[in-house]
């Protein structure tokens, strides 16, 4: 029986088989894979992720990475921190791999208009904000200056290099990249990325911040942009949490009274203050 | 976070079913109300006596419960006791809840079969119908808060879950004599059961033969009803036992708990020292998550047979006291017994209001009776209150956990 | 090097909302500099000369490990200050600065902020706040660098 089925009939933890178009090293351990959809079609909103599914292993919350206006590939980046993620590192093109979603908030690009953008990826961080800078590319003149400021662990830690570049070379963008080690053949910044959030230029009363990494880097990057005057209600972040289902069900995602697969994954610094500094909550 | 409501005190309504009986039966229109379920394509389920406890498992008839006896419960403690009468329903809640059979522990939510085309689902199983014989008060709302989890307005549905439920037939039951533990009281889930049932039960302890109260709450429970032979007419004296006896039910309750302004006290204490004294007693068993009826974390395991051609997703309950629960890369973010039994209480009494509208907590008693160490959360709230550190400013209390 | 004037200091970071007595106590400290890219702007082990207020060009902290070459702790830039030795006996640098590209920068003469300080209690405080805000920041990157923000266990 083909599996053309009404999604909303279908058991919503049942996998939508996708195939493997593309696949390429990032990093030591990170790769990204392009996913088909089956009816070449797939909407998402940047910051939203889908859990993606290695047949008969387990599932992952992974964000889309992709551009959101092809509907015809699903990109995504993951990094090998366990067996399910391993099983995946280990498919090849043709190979078919199951998710589902989209699932969660999104990004706020709509807010951000008119004003200055400014994003802040620390290490792999930067996957879950590379659809943002593609939507606000997309339609640059919605937003005044936009400035990406990137940090990782080192010079070989540095995701989407190629497109790293590129970026610099542009005119309307302000790329800064930093690394907290350097190794010899290492010519740029080097210091943690809040250090670059002092260099940027932007008008604060005006500017959106979206903030993705470890969440120790995320908690200093808002009080940097805080101190900054950048406004909490304009400072957003992407909070992980264990999932087992993406849906809302399992219940391991909570983080206070959120469900960080529906409330979130992108919440507001102003909406999780109070949770950030408490421990282990 | 998003727009939710406002903690309230007595969510439920609840409602004095007997008031509205519309007839009388004895042991054996029981019997025929059990037989007509099973003759339907139900598999009953009630009370019965199992390896010292009272437990729900599939029953035949009245002659499988647990006729003359009580069960005495304490914290960290259950025994059961003759009570020296033939009364069918004189005890209260043991340690399964109805979740069991309407979100079973362990179910296939997916299976897929791969052929030279690919992945395809494997249809699911059917769902059982099931009848649940005697449910009680706080039972019937926490079978209605499982309803807002599975099947609530705004959320995904669970087919599993839905299945069942919307098959399964209730026939609830009156507590006229609260347990040890039960505080069905402070939370406005009982002790009278309703609403939420096809047919309610009150049983009248007049000292004789077995009568009971029948209130139809649904026309598939009038239907049923109409096929017991033996319905006799309800008396204005009966109704008044009813009510005597549900009216002492409630000043009979032996706890509480204080839900006064409870949500922002146990969200304002996050950092209070009592929670390290309730993790030095805490054994991160598990168990309270188990005999909860209300509970409802999960995980997924995932298999698939060794020629690759058969995928399966099971899910089975979880705990949030297990040690990987809160596991992502780098380790878990709840590493000790502190924070773990936190996110429980505070996700029971305070934050279910932020995501269901209501406390996750029906006043069942069973984490209290079931806990191996005893711990009472009535108690460990009233020692939060008793030393309430919230201030106007955020975070001046000392860090305590580690 | 050229005498500089407190018109050139106030549009950078670190003196803003600094009373335009004290820009002037710098201005009378400050001289313009330049380094080549590469060259040192100071060693490990030299006399602590004063700080250097990066105008253009990056500049690199550093230290010279035997056996590793030298080892980039932080970068500075445009607006940032670097030097803070001159501060305290005996007056030492303990890292190395190096010009990443071509830079030019303000160095305060250490013994004529040490003078002023004396002198002026009112300037002694505007130092110590500033100072004391750069080392906070620098050590808050430095934690930051430390713990290892990216690590990961499995």
């Amino acid at each position: 029986m083909h599996s053309v089925i009404d999604p909303a009939l279908r058991e919503p933890m049942a996998p939508v088989p996708f195939r493997v178009g593309a696949k390429r090293d990032e990093l030591l351990d990170t790769f990204t894979i392009e996913l088909a959809p089956p009816n070449s079609s797939f909407a998402f909103a940047p910051g939203q992720f889908t859990m993606l599914y290695a047949y008969g292993v387990g599932e992952v919350p992974i964000s889309v990475s992709g551009d959101p206006a092809n509907p015809t590939v699903v990109t995504q980046t993951i990094r090998r921190v366990g067996a399910v993620t391993r099983a995946l590192g280990s498919v090849q093109p043709g190979d078919v791999v199951g998710m589902r979603g989209p699932f969660g908030t999104s990004w706020p690009l709509e807010a951000a208009k008119g004003g200055d953008v400014v994003l802040v990826a620390g290490g792999i961080g930067l996957a879950p904000l590379r659809p943002v800078l593609y939507a606000i590319l997309a339609d640059r003149a919605s937003y005044q200056r936009v400035v990406l400021l990137y940090g990782s662990r080192s010079p070989h830690d540095l995701l989407y290099g190629g497109e790293l570049r590129e970026w610099r070379s542009r005119f309307d963008l302000d790329v800064y990249v930093t690394v907290d080690r350097a190794d010899p053949g290492w010519h740029g910044s080097v210091g943690v990325v809040t250090t670059l959030i002092e260099r940027a230029d932007f008008e604060p009363g005006t500017t959106t911040a979206m903030v993705c990494g470890p969440e120790i880097m995320m908690r200093y990057a808002a009080e940097t942009l805080l101190s900054e005057n950048v406004t909490p209600g304009r400072i957003s972040l992407s909070i992980e949490r264990n999932m087992k289902c993406g849906i809302g069900f399992c219940g391991h995602c909570q983080y206070g009274g959120n469900f960080v697969c529906s409330d979130g994954p992108v919440f507001t610094y102003a909406e999780v203050e109070s949770l950030l500094r408490v421990r282990e909550v | 976070m998003p727009g939710r409501a406002s903690p309230v005190r007595s969510e439920h309504f609840v409602q004095e079913g007997y008031l509205a009986a519309s007839g009388v039966i004895d042991r054996a229109g029981l019997d025929e109300l059990i037989s007509a379920l099973r003759g339907d394509g139900y598999t009953t389920i009630g009370p019965t006596l199992r390896d010292g406890v009272i437990l729900y498992d599939e029953i035949t008839g009245t002659a499988d419960l647990p006729i003359g006896w009580t069960d005495r419960q304490r914290p960290g403690g259950y025994r059961l006791e003759e009570r020296g009468d033939d009364r069918l329903f004189g005890f209260v809640v043991g340690p399964r809840s109805w979740k069991r059979y309407l979100y079973p522990e362990r179910s296939v939510v997916w299976a897929g079969q791969r052929n030279e085309d690919g992945w395809h689902d494997a249809p699911p199983a059917p769902a059982p119908r099931y009848a649940f014989i005697g449910a009680r008060g706080c039972e019937l709302a926490a079978i209605a808060i499982q309803d807002s989890v599975f099947m609530g307005e705004g959320r995904p549905v669970d087919p599993t879950y839905a299945g069942r439920r919307t098959q399964a037939f209730i026939v609830a039951v009156d507590c006229d004599e609260p347990g040890e533990n039960c505080f069905c009281l402070s939370m406005g889930t009982g002790p009278s059961a309703g609403p939420g049932y096809d047919l309610a039960l009150h049983e009248l302890a007049d000292g004789s033969d077995v009568r009971l109260l029948v209130t139809v709450g649904t026309e598939r429970g009038e239907e049923l009803l109409h096929r017991v032979s033996g319905l006799a007419s309800v008396t204005d004296t009966d109704v008044t036992q009813a009510a005597e006896q549900m009216e002492h039910a409630a000043t009979a309750m032996k706890h509480a708990l204080d839900t006064e302004d409870i949500h922002d006290l146990l969200l304002g204490n996050l950092t209070h020292p009592h929670w390290a004294d309730v993790a030095e007693r805490c054994l991160a068993c598990a168990n309270c998550t188990l005999v909860c009826p209300t509970c409802f974390c999960s995980t997924v395991e995932d298999d698939m047979t060794l020629d690759g051609s058969e995928a399966t997703r099971t899910r089975r309950w979880d705990s949030c006291f297990s040690a990987d629960f809160s596991y992502i890369h780098g380790g878990p973010i709840r590493p000790g017994t502190a924070s773990r039994y936190r996110q429980w209480l505070t996700h029971k009494l305070a934050t279910w209001y932020d995501q269901f509208g209501v406390s996750g907590c029906v006043g069942c008693g069973r984490c209290i009776t079931w806990c191996p160490v005893g711990i009472d959360l009535t108690a460990e709230v009233a020692a939060i209150r008793a030393a309430d550190q919230r201030t106007g400013t955020p975070l001046t209390t000392p860090e305590v956990l580690k | 090097m050229t005498e500089v004037d407190a018109n050139g200091l106030i549009g950078f970071r670190f003196f803003a909302g600094m009373a335009p007595e004290f820009v002037e106590r710098f201005a009378d400290a400050g001289r313009e500099v330049s380094f080549a890219t590469d060259e040192m702007i100071f060693r490990e082990g030299d006399d602590a000369t004063g700080a250097y207020m990066i105008r253009g060009g990056d500049a690199a902290l550093e230290q010279h490990i035997p056996g590793r070459g030298h080892h980039i702790i932080q970068t500075v830039h445009r607006g940032e200050v670097v030097g803070w030795s001159w501060l305290f006996p005996p007056y030492r640098c303990r890292f190395d600065a190096r010009a990443l590209t071509d830079v030019d920068a303000i160095g305060f003469g250490g013994a004529a902020l040490r003078e002023a300080i004396t002198s002026d209690t009112g300037f002694a405080a505007v130092v110590y706040e500033r100072w004391g805000k750069l080392l906070v920041g620098r050590l808050e990157s430095a934690r930051l660098q430390l713990v290892d923000i990216y690590a990961q266990r499995d």
